[in-house]
C-alpha cells in the first residue's frame, strides 16, 4: 500500500480508532493483525519470507538468550573455585557457540535477501567473465520478486541477533509481540530500522489517545505529504525526463538533474518517514529520525550522519565497529604502520573498513554496478579527506581563511552540496556507464546560458511549477534553520493564537490539495474550443 | 480529550470542511468555450425556480444554438429549456432527464438523435465530463459517471469499434482515471497552472434561460452545402439498439412523453444512414418523431443553407429564430402547454425576451461576420461531428 | 594514567578541549572514524581489549568515563 493512496489514509483511520477502542491487553494485538494485513496488500505469498525470517531470528535470539542465561549463572556459581585461565576458557567456549548460532541465522536470514535481491546480477556477471574467458556463461536468470521491505527487515534481524551475543538485553519469548516488532507497519516499507530495546517496549505498552500527541501527529503526517506531493512529485518529472535520455543534455542541465534528483529523493524519503513517524506517534510509539537537515551538512562524512541516519548507525555497530575492532584488522594495522609509517599506516586498516561499509551502503540500495560505483563514490570522499585534513589545513593557514564565520559554513554546505549532487548520478543513471558519461558530460561541457533560453521550460514542467519548488525549496530551507536552531515547529505553532494555527493548518491541507503533484491533470489543450 | 478540545476538533473539521467545499466548487472544469455556455444552463438550471418549465430539449451542440426559449415563450407562453451539451453522450440521456426531473416536472422530453451516430458516440473523456462535472453531486451524478465508464469499456471491447481501429490502424485508448471522474478536483486541481478565471470564482449564469451568446457565433454566416438527403439506411448495432431502448422505457416506465428529433443543419450522406435507422426503429417501437432534415421539413421551417448556418452543423440565430417559430408552433398545436404569459413567476421569461431582443438586433449591428463557405468541389467530409 | 589519555585525546584532536566536554559522544564530537582510531591507541597504550560491547557512549563521553572503562578492563585481564 503506497503512503500516496486513498486506501493507505482509509487503512490508518481505521487502525487508530480500533487501535484506541481496544482494551489495552489487546492493543498491541491491533498493531500485528494491522501491519500483517498492510503487508498482505503488497502480495500476500512473500508473506512467507517475512515469516521464516522472524521464526529463524526469534528462536536463534531465545538460544542466544538461554545461552547468555546460562553462562552467567555457572561463572556467578563457580566464581569462587575457577581459576582466571579456566573462566577465560569458559567464556571462549560460549563465545564459540553463540557465534555458530549467529553465524547460523545470520546466513540464513542474509542468504535469503543475497539471494533473491543479487542472484540475477551475480549470475549475470559470472557469465560475463565465462564468457570473456572462452567458456558458455549459462546460468540462468531466475524470476524473482522481492518481499516488501526485506532490505530492512532483514538488517533489524540482524542488529537483534547480534545485540543478544553482546548480551545487550534479554530476548523476546512472545513469539507474536516479537512478530510485531518485526512487521510494524509504519516502519517496514522503507524504515527506519529499529533497535530492539528502542521500540519493541513502545509496541507491547498500551497507548492511551492523548489530544496533543495526537494532533501533533497529524501535523507531521500532513508535513510528510507536503513534502512529497507537492516538492517531491513535481521535481521528479524533469529529472525523469532528463533521466530517461540524457543524450541530448549536458552541462549545467544534467547537474541540476542529479542535484533535482538529490532533492527528490529526500523530499520523498524524508516525507514518507515523516507520515510514518506521524502514524506511530498518534499510536503513541515513537520512531526514531531518519533525517536530520543532511542539506546543512558541511561535509560528506556529516551528510551521512543526518542521512538514513538508522543505515548509517547500523552499518557502524554491525560492520564498522567490529571490523575496525578485529584481531584480523589490529594485525593488519601492526603491519601497515611498519610499512607505512606512524600517520598513514594508523589510519589504514580503518579506511579499510570505511571502503568496506560504504561499498555495502551502495550495494544495499540496488543490485547493479551504479550502485557499487555509488559506493566507492562516497567511500573515495571520506577517506581522501581523511587522508588530506592536514593539507586543506595548511591552505586555509596559508589563505588566511576564517573557519568561525558563516561565508565558511556556507562554503562547506555549497560543496558538500555539489559533491553529493555528481553522487546521485550514480544512484539515479540508468546504468554504470550511462552515470559516468552524464557525470562526464556534466563537468565538460558547462553552458550557462540554458539558465536564460528557456531550456528548462521543455523539461515538463511551466515556470508556474518551478515558482512552486522555489517556494517549497524556501519554505523546507526556512523550516530547517529553525530545526538547527533547536526550534520544534509543531510545538511552536501549537504556541501561537488559534486564528493563525488554523490558517497554517487549513493552508497546509489546502497547498497540499491543490499544488500537489498528482491525479491525471488537465491540460488546456483538451479543452479548447473545439469547432464543431 | 477534554470538552474543549473536543469542541474545538469538531469546530476545525467543520472550517477545514467549508474552504475544502470551497475550492472543490472552484476547481472545476474550465468554464470556456464551448463549456462556458454548459456551465450557463447548468448553473441557470439548478437556480430556475421549481416545477415552472413544460418541456426540455435534451442531444447535442445542435439543440441550444437552434433553440430561442425567451422567443417560444413570448409567442406561446411556454417554459421549454434546452439541457444538452456538446456531443453529448446518448447514453446518458436518461440520467440528464432524472437530473432535470428532480426540479422540473417537465410533461414532455425533446431528444435530438444525431447523437446516436457511432462517430458521437465515441466516449471520449470530455464528452462525458460536460454532464458529470457540471452536475451537483448526487447520487445520480454518481450513477452517471458509472454508467459512462462502463459505456467506455463497452465501446472499447465492441467488435465493431475494434474493427474500425484496427483498419484505421489506431489503437485503444488508454482507461479512463475513474477515481478523478467520479471526484473531478482530482483532475482539475492543477489548474491553478494555466490560469483561473473570474468564472472559475463567480460561477456564469445564463440570462436569456439558455439562448447561447458565445462570442459572434450566433451572427456569424458560413455558406454551407445544403445536405443531401439520402435514403440510405445503416444497421444499427446491439449499442445503439440499447440505448434508444433505454430512453424508450425511461419514458413509459415514468410517464414521460418523449419526441424524438433531428436537429436541421447539414447532415453528411455518411451520417443520415444511422439516423435514418434510428428514426425506422423509434418509429417501429411506437415512439413520436419528426426528422427535421428532410427537403420538406427544411422548406417548411425556411431554412436557407446559405443564410442560416454559422458552419456546417451549427444554425446561427437567424436560423434559430426561423426553427424556434416552427417547432414551437408545432409543440402548441400538438401539446398544449398552458399559457403562462403574464403570472408573476415567469418575470424572468420576460426579461429574458427583452433581453434576447436587444441580444439580437445588437448582434446583427455589429458582430455579424461572414465566413468563407466550403468548397463547392469537396466532397462530403466524414471528419465533421455534433 | 590521565595525562597519557589526554595526550592521545590531543594528538587526536587538537582543538577540543576535552576535559570540559560532557558529551563528546552524544554531540558528535568525536565520529566513529576518531573511536575506532582512539581505541586502537588505547588498547596499544593501556594492554587492554576494548570491543564492541564496550562502545557505548557512556562510557566515551566524558574523560572521566573513559578512565573508568580502561581501569575496569584492565582489572579483568
Amino acid at each position: 500500500m503506497d503512503f500516496i493512496s486513498v486506501s493507505f489514509l482509509i487503512f490508518v483511520i481505521i487502525l487508530v480508532c480500533a487501535y484506541f477502542l481496544m482494551p489495552d491487553k489487546y492493543k498491541w494485538a491491533v498493531l500485528l493483525v494491522g501491519s500483517y494485513v498492510f503487508y498482505g496488500f503488497s502480495g500476500i505469498k512473500l508473506v512467507v519470507f517475512l515469516v521464516f525470517t522472524t521464526g529463524v531470528t526469534f528462536f536463534s535470539g531465545l538460544l542466544l538468550g538461554n545461552i547468555n542465561e546460562d553462562s552467567a549463572r555457572h561463572l556467578k556459581l563457580h566464581k569462587a573455585d575457577l581459576t582466571r585461565e579456566e573462566k577465560k576458557e569458559y567464556k571462549n567456549k560460549v563465545s564459540s557457540r553463540k557465534k555458530r548460532v549467529v553465524a547460523c541465522a545470520v546466513v540464513v536470514n542474509l542468504g535469503i535477501l543475497i539471494f533473491l535481491k543479487y542472484f540475477n546480477f551475480i549470475a549475470k556477471n559470472i557469465n560475463l567473465v565465462l564468457v570473456k574467458v572462452g567458456f558458455a556463461g549459462n546460468i540462468p536468470l531466475l524470476k524473482l520478486l522481492l518481499p516488501l521491505g526485506i532490505s530492512f527487515y532483514t538488517l533489524q534481524s540482524i542488529a537483534y541477533i547480534v545485540d543478544l551475543y553482546r548480551g545487550k538485553y534479554k530476548p523476546d519469548r512472545n513469539f507474536f509481540k516479537f512478530s510485531l516488532f518485526m512487521v510494524y507497519f509504519p516502519q517496514i516499507i522503507q524504515g527506519p530500522i529499529a533497535r530492539y530495546d528502542q521500540l519493541a517496549h513502545q509496541l507491547y505498552v498500551p497507548h492511551k489517545f492523548e489530544y496533543t500527541r495526537v494532533t501533533q501527529g497529524m501535523q507531521l503526517i500532513l508535513w510528510g505529504y507536503m513534502k512529497k506531493l507537492i516538492l517531491a512529485d513535481r521535481i521528479a518529472i524533469p529529472v525523469n525526463f532528463i533521466f530517461d535520455n540524457p543524450a541530448p543534455h549536458e552541462g549545467f542541465v544534467l547537474f541540476l538533474a542529479a542535484a533535482g534528483y538529490g532533492l527528490q529523493v529526500y523530499a520523498d524519503f524524508s516525507g514518507g518517514m515523516d507520515i510514518a513517524r506521524g502514524v506511530s506517534q498518534i499510536l503513541g510509539i515513537e520512531l526514531v529520525l531518519n533525517f536530520e537537515r543532511p542539506y546543512f551538512a558541511g561535509s560528506i562524512s556529516e551528510f551521512w550522519r543526518r542521512w538514513h541516519i538508522t543505515l548509517g548507525s547500523w552499518m557502524r555497530d554491525y560492520v564498522f565497529y567490529p571490523l575496525s575492532l578485529s584481531k584480523a584488522f589490529a594485525t593488519l594495522g601492526k603491519r601497515t604502520r611498519k610499512v607505512f609509517g606512524n600517520y598513514i599506516g594508523k589510519k589504514l586498516p580503518t579506511f579499510l573498513s570505511m571502503f568496506i561499509v560504504f561499498l555495502l551502503v551502495g550495494v544495499w540500495h540496488g543490485s547493479s554496478w551504479k550502485y557499487v560505483a555509488y559506493g566507492l563514490w562516497n567511500g573515495i570522499i571520506i577517506v581522501s579527506s581523511i587522508l588530506l585534513e592536514p593539507v586543506y589545513e595548511k591552505i586555509i593557514e596559508k589563505l588566511k581563511i576564517n573557519t568561525e564565520c558563516f561565508s565558511w559554513r556556507f562554503f562547506q554546505m555549497a560543496r558538500t552540496f555539489i559533491l553529493c549532487s555528481f553522487g546521485r548520478f550514480f544512484s539515479r543513471g540508468k546504468t554504470c556507464l550511462t552515470a559516468i558519461d552524464m557525470f562526464k558530460r556534466a563537468l565538460a561541457y558547462p553552458n550557462p546560458w540554458v539558465f536564460f533560453n528557456g531550456t528548462f521550460l521543455n523539461l515538463g514542467l511551466s515556470y508556474k511549477d518551478y515558482y512552486v519548488i522555489f517556494i517549497s525549496i524556501l519554505v523546507f530551507l526556512v523550516v530547517g534553520i529553525m530545526q538547527e536552531k533547536g526550534i520544534h515547529i509543531r510545538e511552536k505553532i501549537a504556541e501561537q493564537n488559534l486564528y493563525f494555527r488554523w490558517m497554517i493548518y487549513i493552508g497546509a491541507v489546502v497547498a497540499v490539495l491543490i499544488y500537489g503533484s498528482y491525479g491525471s491533470g488537465y491540460s488546456a489543450s483538451e479543452f479548447i474550443y473545439q469547432q464543431f | 480529550m477534554t470538552k474543549k478540545q473536543g469542541i474545538r476538533s469538531v469546530l476545525f473539521i467543520l472550517a477545514l470542511s467549508m474552504v475544502l467545499c470551497l475550492i472543490v466548487n472552484v476547481f472545476t472544469i474550465p468554464a470556456e468555450g464551448d463549456t462556458l455556455s454548459v456551465k450557463k444552463r447548468y448553473n441557470d438550471f439548478y437556480d430556475e425556480p421549481e416545477n415552472t418549465w413544460d418541456c426540455v430539449l435534451v442531444g447535442t451542440s445542435c439543440v441550444d444554438r437552434e433553440w430561442i426559449a425567451p422567443l417560444a415563450w413570448k409567442d406561446y407562453g411556454m417554459a421549454v429549456y434546452a439541457m444538452n451539451t456538446d456531443v453529448q453522450p446518448m447514453y446518458l440521456t436518461t440520467n440528464v432527464l432524472k437530473e432535470v426531473r428532480k426540479k422540473q416536472d417537465v410533461k414532455l422530453a425533446v431528444v435530438d438523435i444525431r447523437g446516436i451516430k457511432m462517430k458521437s458516440l465515441r466516449p471520449d473523456e470530455i464528452r462525458i465530463r460536460r454532464v458529470t462535472d457540471s452536475m451537483k453531486y448526487s447520487k445520480n451524478r454518481w450513477e452517471t459517471v458509472a454508467k459512462g465508464i462502463q459505456f467506455y469499456k463497452d465501446y472499447y471491447s465492441h467488435e465493431d469499434v475494434l474493427a474500425k481501429l484496427e483498419k484505421d490502424g489506431d489503437e485503444v485508448p488508454e482507461d479512463l482515471d475513474e477515481m478523478s471522474m467520479y471526484f473531478s478536483f482530482l483532475k482539475y486541481h492543477s489548474r491553478w497552472e494555466s490560469g483561473m478565471r473570474k468564472a472559475d470564482f463567480v460561477p456564469p449564469v445564463s440570462t436569456m434561460k439558455g439562448v447561447y451568446d458565445f462570442e459572434e457565433m450566433p451572427f456569424t454566416v458560413e455558406e454551407v452545402k445544403p445536405t443531401k438527403v439520402v435514403s440510405d439506411r445503416e444497421e444499427l448495432n446491439d449499442m445503439q439498439i440499447a440505448i434508444l431502448d433505454e430512453i424508450l422505457e425511461y419514458g413509459k416506465e415514468t410517464g414521460l412523453e418523449l419526441l424524438f428529433i433531428s436537429s436541421p443543419s447539414q447532415l453528411s450522406k455518411y451520417e443520415q444512414p444511422e439516423v435514418n435507422a434510428a428514426f425506422d426503429y423509434l418509429e417501429e417501437q411506437g415512439a413520436k418523431t419528426i426528422n427535421f432534415n428532410t427537403e420538406e421539413k427544411y422548406e417548411e421551417i425556411g431554412i436557407n443553407f446559405s443564410e442560416d448556418l454559422y458552419n456546417d452543423h451549427h444554425l446561427n440565430s437567424k436560423g434559430a429564430v426561423k426553427f424556434t417559430k416552427y417547432f414551437s408552433k408545432y409543440l402548441s398545436e400538438n401539446y398544449h402547454f398552458e399559457d403562462k404569459r403574464g403570472q408573476e413567476a415567469y418575470h424572468e421569461w420576460d426579461e429574458a425576451y427583452d433581453l434576447f431582443v436587444a441580444f439580437y438586433e445588437n448582434g446583427w449591428k455589429n458582430l455579424y461576420t461572414k465566413v468563407g463557405g466550403s468548397n463547392e468541389n469537396e466532397e462530403d467530409s466524414e471528419e465533421t461531428e455534433d | 594514567m590521565k595525562e597519557k589519555l589526554l595526550e592521545i585525546l590531543k594528538d587526536l584532536r587538537a582543538e577540543v578541549e576535552f576535559e570540559k566536554e560532557t558529551k563528546l559522544i552524544d554531540d558528535g564530537i568525536l565520529d566513529s572514524f576518531d573511536i575506532v582510531t582512539l581505541v586502537a591507541e588505547l588498547n596499544a597504550e593501556f594492554d587492554i581489549e576494548i570491543n564492541v560491547m564496550d562502545l557505548e557512549p557512556d562510557n566515551f563521553n566524558t574523560v572521566n568515563a573513559m578512565l573508568e572503562l580502561i581501569e575496569k578492563l584492565q582489572e579483568e585481564g
